[in-house]
């Protein structure tokens, strides 16, 4: 009977439809939350679109942003003689790096990587590979549906990605990517990308003060204040010596195809500010050690330019833009001293001369580069203990202010011991500062830091 | 295998698919479908340990056995005495034969149990942690929730509640089904026994109900409780004399809706995969944070741990002949209704201490369940004071504006119990009790928070309002009897995508403003 | 040994818990009228008034739902004894 059969055809269509309308339905609203979220003018979005106007390459940089603020294409090539791409993006992790260096080798066949190791690289313990991170999705837009499906089977599946929330999360590309939690953000976002906007100017007005360069590197004219709230570290509670059995593993994956394939692999420490070196040291000079010893065994050689030499590049404290980035000074000074380096390791000199030991480059310190405080509110008041970071050969002096007003009050004269006790008149919050100067100087101080504390 | 990823997506997929394909073509055996899945769960969670979990499968289900055949003999030889005497006689003789072997099972498995949970804990007491007696096992996945169940089991087939399972395939499904793994429920065997085995056809509106239920256990457990995880940390983790109580209890407040957000998530998640097989675990949550009184809201809270404690060790505990004796003692010195709630405070107090315990052998735990079992005996206790007391103050306890003062009485109360449950430095514990009573310092909470930033703060606690929002709504339909999921599945299309849409965004926005790696709470029982 | 009636559990019960009707509430226990205190305060009584002990795998909801099934319950276990 045409009747029921028609009917059954529709009672066992209608729930397929639905749910192909609910599907259809949840795809435009990840569409449109990716309109609104995923930012316009990202980092890795100039990476990408510049990369495709590359006609020839021989070197491709990779990394994290302090590579992408360090390594100047143009100044590079000029001290190397080489042409140059600079594909580092904001925490680039080591599965990234390789997928770049990898796209960059069938495009254009490069001789060599530059590869940057930070700490946070090589000890990323939440390290869950993720198929849908910004760099790979915007490298997906250039190559294409069967490159971009190949890399998300080799993030998922090969290295592990499956097994967590950025496996799902992948569809969802503005979880990963996304503007600041901020309303006027979202609202600037979507607004910057209906009025035909360039990204170019994208890029900078998400960032003011951030001026790309070209050719992927991008940083700050502007100069670190060492004592304002900007300089920090990121590893006050972590273990920084600690290497992550699988960025190890990636590592020497990436060494070995390189090799089999004729890619001169170097790794490179990009300089971080003075007191970042000098907060853990022992942790640093550990990491450090370990990370030589990974790479000689894979045949990669590594240079840490934290303790390079002034003869090869001079690192004051206006190389800085900001706590963990070298400014367009520094990194003019970084992309010759690293083109000079290669030069002369291409002709055989020994270019390790060319590097401090960890001891030497202590003793080279001849300043305070800044200091921090730990405080903590116990029965018998404030206890206030400043760190400061100095050479090995500088004597540091301490002295504890109150807030009076405009100005500052002495509550504790200058000393030797960075610690103080300070109790209040009552329970609240307190002002305070910490000055320091090198002993027996008569400035009245050379670094400060400003707190609060509860009491 | 974590719910949130491909890998379990895909295994739910292949599992679904063969499940509802062998009932459709064979007709039967869609329970081997479910034990391999589980197996398969297992493994992937760590081969190892699927030894632990067989272990215990094996040893209980042979014990039921041996109890069936106990009580078999026990008939035979009575039938065959010859006078009442020698019947009791033996009577006796079996049933202390059947306690000998339920104690072997329940010794073997509470040790495994503890072992694996306690062993370095009590290791470190001896200050002896870092010796090679130290076990470097990892819990195995699920084992405080199958070792119950299990336990729950042989404790019945004791009874003779129900006749035991004979297939070991069948049983070792009870005891292995994966969606209880993570963090339970702890189901019943003669709840799950007709459901696991019996055919299921593939029903939408089941499966369309069961994905509502998971979505809903997704916005908890991400849009709620995983986004406020960081803030939670860096109120509740560095305490000093200067941190001040609005800190602490704004802390603690936020804790309690983690807490309800993801354990209750979770469970969501897992009672919506098992409903998709058709089949239905046990309630677990009933809007706990509209209990009446501190007992009831045990009654709504991690339920099936309750009704666990209830049958297996609260009553057996309370009507002993010991406890008995103990009451009548009571009845005659110090009034009727003291020494009837003797024994059941004393019951009371001793599954609350089992309960905090199972949580961890650390001392605030010990303390938690000490609170909890205290106060609930001691309003009991009390019951006719409070009683006599309402009528002096002619307060109308039946009237709306007391059930509103008896929830947030109990909320409070909850919340108290949560500072013994989160800060587990007995010298943090007793700082928060200080400085939440001599130093509110509500002037100082903006200033600590900013010493102790946490990244998209703002975008973080509007996510988690809204999603409490929505959960609040949905709690107080279902406490008033309405089956929400029902409602909202027959909402206009338009409505129901609306939610769909926006529970996705929410989830999605969690992980792009919170920092956690993902994990439930309850994971590591 | 006298036969315990009906209303001999009725009035223990109301000694327990006097707001309940007994005769027409038929969910005493599935319907949250007795908590667990309540089950063993009634046990207690029992124990007390007629000398009967009610073992932990007699506490099943069939048992407490209503009077009537805890006469059943009370009357069974006096003749075991």
């Amino acid at each position: 009977m045409p009747t029921s059969s028609a009917t059954c055809t529709k009672r066992s269509f209608a729930p397929a439809a639905k749910l192909l309308v609910a599907l259809v339905f949840l795809t435009l609203v990840n569409a449109a939350m990716s309109f609104a979220f995923e930012p316009y003018g990202s980092k890795s979005q100039l990476v990408w679109t510049d990369y495709t106007a590359q006609e020839q390459l021989d070197t491709v940089v990779v990394g994290s942003s302090v590579m992408q603020h360090a390594l100047n294409p143009d100044v590079f090539d000029e001290a190397a003689g080489a042409v140059s791409y600079n594909m580092s993006t904001p925490m680039q992790t080591l599965i990234e790096s390789f997928v770049g260096i990898r796209t960059a080798y069938e495009d254009h066949g490069i001789t060599r990587a530059v590869l940057s190791l930070t700490p946070e690289v090589m000890n990323w313990t939440t390290d869950r590979p993720n198929p849908g991170s910004v760099f790979l999705t915007q490298r997906a837009k250039v190559v294409g549906p069967l490159e971009a499906a190949k890399t998300w089977s080799y993030v998922t599946f090969d290295k592990g990605g499956v097994t967590g929330p950025n496996s799902l999360n992948c569809f969802l590309p503005w979880v990963s990517n996304h503007t600041p939690a901020k309303p006027n953000r979202v609202l600037k976002n979507i607004k910057m990308k209906l009025d035909g906007t360039s990204m170019y100017k994208a890029s900078e007005v998400n960032e003011p003060g951030w001026i790309y360069r070209g050719r992927g590197c991008g940083n700050r004219d502007s100069v670190l204040d060492y004592d304002s709230d900007e300089a920090r570290t990121n590893f006050d509670r972590a273990d920084i010596s600690k290497v992550n059995v699988r960025s190890e593993a990636m590592l020497r994956e990436i060494a070995a195809w390189c090799q089999e394939r004729g890619i001169d692999l170097v790794a490179v420490g990009v300089p971080m500010p003075v007191y970042d070196v000098l907060g853990r040291f022992d942790q640093y000079c550990k990491l450090q050690d370990r990370i030589a010893a990974i790479c000689s065994d894979a045949g990669v050689d590594y240079y840490d330019f934290n303790l390079v030499r002034p003869e090869l590049m001079q690192i004051p404290p206006e190389s800085f833009c900001d706590y963990a980035h070298l400014g367009n000074q520094g990194s003019i000074a970084f992309s010759q001293a690293l083109g000079r380096l290669l030069v002369e390791r291409d002709k055989g000199e020994d270019v390790r001369a060319l590097f401090f030991s960890p001891d030497e480059y202590r003793a080279s310190i001849g300043y305070i580069s800044a200091v921090f405080v730990d405080v903590g509110s116990q029965a018998d008041g404030v206890h206030v203990h400043a760190r400061a970071f100095a050479g090995s050969q500088v004597k540091v002096s301490y002295q504890l202010c109150e807030k009076d007003g405009d100005g500052w009050r002495e509550v504790a004269t200058w000393q030797d011991s960075p610690d103080f006790v300070y109790a209040p008149a009552s329970h609240g919050t307190c002002k305070l500062r910490v000055n320091v100067r090198v002993a027996g100087s008569s400035e009245p101080f050379e670094h400060y830091r400003e707190f609060t504390a509860v009491y | 295998m974590s719910l949130y990823s491909l890998q379990f997506v895909l295994f739910l997929l292949a599992a679904l698919a063969a499940y509802f394909a062998v009932g459709r073509f064979a007709g039967r055996g869609q329970w081997v479908v479910l034990l391999v899945a589980s197996m398969g769960f297992y493994f992937a969670c760590g081969w190892q340990n699927l030894f632990f979990i067989l272990f215990t499968a094996l040893t209980t289900w042979l014990v039921g056995l041996a109890l069936s055949r106990l009580d078999q003999a026990s008939k035979e030889a009575r039938d065959q005495a010859a006078d009442r005497a020698q019947k009791k006689a033996l009577k006796a003789q079996f049933q202390r034969r059947k306690w000998l072997v339920l104690l072997a099972a329940l010794v073997v498995n509470f040790a495994v149990l503890g072992y694996v949970k306690y062993w370095n804990t009590l290791l470190g007491f001896l200050g002896a942690q870092d010796t090679f007696l130290a076990s470097k096992l990892l819990l195995p996945l699920g084992i405080s929730f199958y070792t119950f169940m299990s336990v729950g089991y042989v404790i019945d087939c004791y009874n003779g509640k129900f006749p035991p399972e004979r297939n070991f395939a069948r049983y070792l499904l009870f005891v292995s089904y994966f969606p209880q793994l993570i963090q339970g429920p702890i189901n019943r065997f003669d709840d799950m026994v007709t459901q696991l085995y019996e055919r299921h056809s593939f029903d939408m509106q089941n499966a369309r109900s069961a994905l509502l239920l998971i979505g809903f256990g997704l916005l908890k457990k991400y849009a709620i409780a995983d986004v406020l995880a960081s803030i939670i940390s860096n109120s509740l983790d560095t305490i000093d004399t200067g941190t001040p109580g609005s800190v602490i209890v704004f802390g603690i407040l936020l804790y309690t809706i983690q807490q309800y957000g993801d354990f209750s998530g979770g469970i969501d998640m897992v009672r919506g995969v098992s409903q998709l097989f058709g089949i239905q675990m046990a309630d677990n949550f009933r809007q706990p944070y509209f209990a009446t009184s501190l007992a009831d809201f045990w009654r709504r809270w991690h339920i099936t741990l309750g009704t666990w404690m209830r049958d297996y060790v609260f009553y057996p505990l309370a009507v002993r002949p010991s406890l008995l004796k103990l009451n009548k003692w009571g009845t005659a010195h110090l009034g009727k209704h003291v020494g009837r709630t003797l024994s059941a405070c004393i019951g009371n107090v001793v599954v609350f201490l089992l309960v905090g315990l199972w949580h961890g052998a650390e001392v605030h735990y010990v303390l938690w369940g000490l609170y909890n079992g205290v106060v609930i005996a001691a309003s009991d206790m009390l019951r006719p004071a409070f009683a006599g007391l309402s009528r002096v103050l002619h307060v109308n306890v039946d009237s709306a504006g007391y059930r509103v003062f008896a929830i947030l009485r109990t909320f409070a109360l909850v919340n108290v119990g949560r500072y013994f449950d989160r800060l587990a430095d007995s010298g943090d514990l007793m700082l928060a009790f200080k400085n939440t009573i001599v130093n509110f310092n509500p002037g100082s909470f903006m200033s600590y928070l900013h010493m102790h930033p946490t990244t998209n703060f703002t975008a973080c606690m509007a996510l988690a309002f809204v999603g409490c929002i929505i959960v609040f709504c949905v709690s107080v339909a279902r406490e008033r009897g309405v089956d929400a999921n029902a409602r909202i599945l027959a909402a206009p299309a338009p409505l129901r995508f609306a939610l769909y849409g926006l529970v996705m965004a929410m989830v999605g926005l969690s992980f792009s403003v919170g920092a956690t790696g993902g994990g439930f709470l309850y994971a590591n029982f | 040994m006298d036969d315990i009636t009906y209303e001999d559990v009725v009035e223990l019960l109301q000694d327990v818990e006097e707001d309940i009707d007994y005769d027409t509430v038929t969910d005493l226990v599935d319907g949250k009228h007795l908590d667990s205190f309540d089950i063993i305060a009634i046990i207690n009584a029992i124990s007390d008034e007629f000398d009967i002990t009610v073992s932990a795998k007699d506490i099943v909801p069939e048992n407490f739902n209503s009077a009537r099934a805890i006469h059943s319950l009370v009357v069974r276990l006096a003749q075991e004894d």
